[in-house]
């Protein structure tokens, strides 16, 4: 089985070279989106497991593009962790409604640690109650 | 009264008629005068220069007789006239061949005009009487009557007139004033707006690099095992530098907060509020070995709570830092007394003490006290100020240098008591 593929959407080169580092270190295969214009062509042409997100971008908002990736049926089962230093997230009705985790700056390696372990386990046993199940088919 | 009038000759009835005619003529000044402080009135009553205007053309019958009544403003370099009553009159005024408006333009001198003139502007009234409006020696404008028989206008009718153009004067002066005052207004509050939002920025900002240097220090440990303990030392040192740079941006933004949030005031628990405070301290207090007595019976205050958690919290974090490095007994005590239509609170400490010159500058923002090595930003202390000067109540110190320090603050005991805008008791 192939690696979990992860996307990091964030401006800033070395942050974005960190968050990859550690998802890395998880063992995701990533790449580095600094560009919010290449952000939703890059989503739909290596369909990561997982995003990370920063939001206050420029051109193209974080908020904006977390909408789009929701707005897309083949792209729903994305998960998503938005990172921000904004505290202002809190009261962002996309961000509630959308993100499956939403990080204030600053951010420690144990809490994206902690997110892709909590999302591997339940992914597994996901895996494991779709394998169980009788095909509609019967086979 | 005409001086070719001689009264000793004159018989009995034409002495009355006389004495009948000079009075319904000072009757019928006396009402023109008055109709001239009404005008007044109703011009004072607006800020708006079409509705003075519009005031004039309506009222102004009730001083001169006119078949023509107009305005003239500058506009930028040009002067235009804006005719209220009667056939339109040109708009542009054009000073070079309109003699009859350039001279009281130019030289704020009044012009009365009893048979005709050159200019093309009021060309069809033989009479014209041009008042200009002036405001510390600055031609405004001028206000224009005209009539179209010959000698209609007679130097009565000009002191009326003059009467007039002083109220006008002084309505537009204060137009122009609250109309200036307001944009002034405007601007500022937008720049406030600017500058939070600037600030705001800013803050946020700076916490991308900020996650950088920490999320950096924590893998440089986790890649690195076998690094030497010195080493892990200083990358340690590292990243709790730039925690304390996080915890100051953090106060920065709430300072900003403090200006926009007009929040509801309610009762608050103020033990609550200390224990809550003494907890996010706590580990400063373990590593210096400060004991804390918080008094059980802290009474209630009409406040905001987690402001004043934040007050609680500066407050010990101040008498921790303060508490220099060799004190045998370091101690803080948080108590209160009730005053007449306050509370007192206090937080004592038995630390190195402040001298009074430094007393003075200690809640201004960013200062930080010499007398001992003492470690984060001088914000906490004007955050208190804030707080609390936005909660109606007063913040003081009393300290004697080497004997520990009392910072109190007071608090309205009810939500009825006048918000006070204090006076800085410090400086």
């Amino acid at each position: 089985m192939s690696p979990p593929h992860a996307l990091v959407i964030e401006d800033d080169r070395m942050l974005g070279e960190i968050y990859c580092d550690v998802l890395n270190m998880c063992g995701f295969t990533t790449q580095h989106i600094m560009d919010s214009h290449l952000a939703m062509a890059a989503i739909r042409a290596s369909m990561p497991t997982l995003v990370i997100l920063d939001l206050h971008l420029p051109h193209i908002s974080g908020v904006e593009i977390l909408q789009s990736i929701r707005d897309d049926e083949a792209l729903q089962n994305i998960r998503v962790i938005v990172a921000t230093g904004s505290s202002y997230a809190v009261q962002d009705e996309v961000i509630n409604k959308f993100a499956d985790l939403v990080l204030f700056k600053p951010i420690s390696i144990q809490q994206i640690t902690d997110f892709v372990t909590r999302m591997k386990l339940s992914d597994e046993q996901a895996n494991v109650s779709d394998s169980t199940e009788p095909r509609p088919d019967g086979s | 009264m005409p001086s070719h009038l001689n009264l000793e000759t004159l018989d009995r009835d034409k002495l009355l008629a006389t004495v009948r005619r000079l009075l319904a003529e000072a009757d019928a000044l006396s009402s023109r005068i008055s109709a001239v402080n009404e005008i007044g009135t109703a011009m004072a009553r607006t800020l708006d220069l079409t509705k003075i205007e519009r005031v004039i053309a309506k009222q102004a019958k009730w001083l001169i007789d006119f078949a023509h009544c107009s305005v003239c403003w500058r506009d930028q370099d040009s002067w235009h006239l804006k005719t209220l009553f009667g056939p339109e009159e040109p708009k542009l005024v054009d000073l070079m061949v309109m003699p009859n408006l350039s001279i009281p333009l130019r030289t704020g001198q009044p012009q009365l005009i009893h048979n005709g003139s050159e200019s093309p502007i009021f060309s069809k009234y033989l009479s014209q009487l041009i008042i200009p409006l002036t405001s510390e020696d600055t031609v405004l404008g001028a206000i224009n009557f005209a009539a179209t028989e010959a000698h209609r206008y007679t130097s009565d009718d000009m002191r009326i007139a003059y009467m007039l153009s002083l109220q006008l004067t002084s309505a537009i002066r204060n137009a122009n004033m609250v109309a200036e005052l307001r944009q002034t207004q405007k601007e500022l509050s937008m720049r406030v707006e600017e500058l939070d939002a600037y600030g705001h920025t800013i803050a946020h900002d700076l916490k991308t690099p900020l996650t950088t240097i920490l999320m950096r220090c924590e893998m440089f440990e986790l890649n690195f095992p076998t690094i030497p303990e010195e080493a892990l030392h200083q990358v340690r040192e590292l990243a709790q530098s730039a925690k304390n740079m996080n915890r100051m941006i953090e106060q920065l933004l709430w300072l900003a907060k403090l200006r926009n949030t007009l929040e509801y005031r309610n009762e608050v628990n103020m033990l609550a509020c200390a224990k809550s405070a003494e907890q996010r301290v706590k580990p400063l207090l373990d590593e210096k070995n400060i004991t804390v007595e918080i008094d059980p019976d802290l009474p209630n205050a009409f406040g905001h709570g987690q402001w004043l958690e934040e007050v609680f919290a500066n407050l010990m974090s101040n008498a921790i830092k303060y508490m220099g490095a060799h004190n045998p007994a370091p101690k803080i005590m948080i108590r209160a007394k009730s005053l007449e239509t306050c509370i007192r609170y206090e937080v004592v400490d038995t630390g190195v003490g402040i001298k009074p010159e430094d007393q003075k500058r200690l809640f201004e923002m960013f200062t930080r006290l010499k007398t001992v090595h003492a470690e984060g930003v001088g914000i906490g202390l004007s955050i208190v100020k804030r707080i609390i000067h936005k909660l109606g109540g007063e913040v003081g110190i009393e300290s004697v240098f080497g004997q520990g320090s009392t910072f109190w603050f007071t608090l309205p005991a009810k939500g009825d008591s006048a918000y006070v805008v204090s006076a800085d008791l410090i400086s």
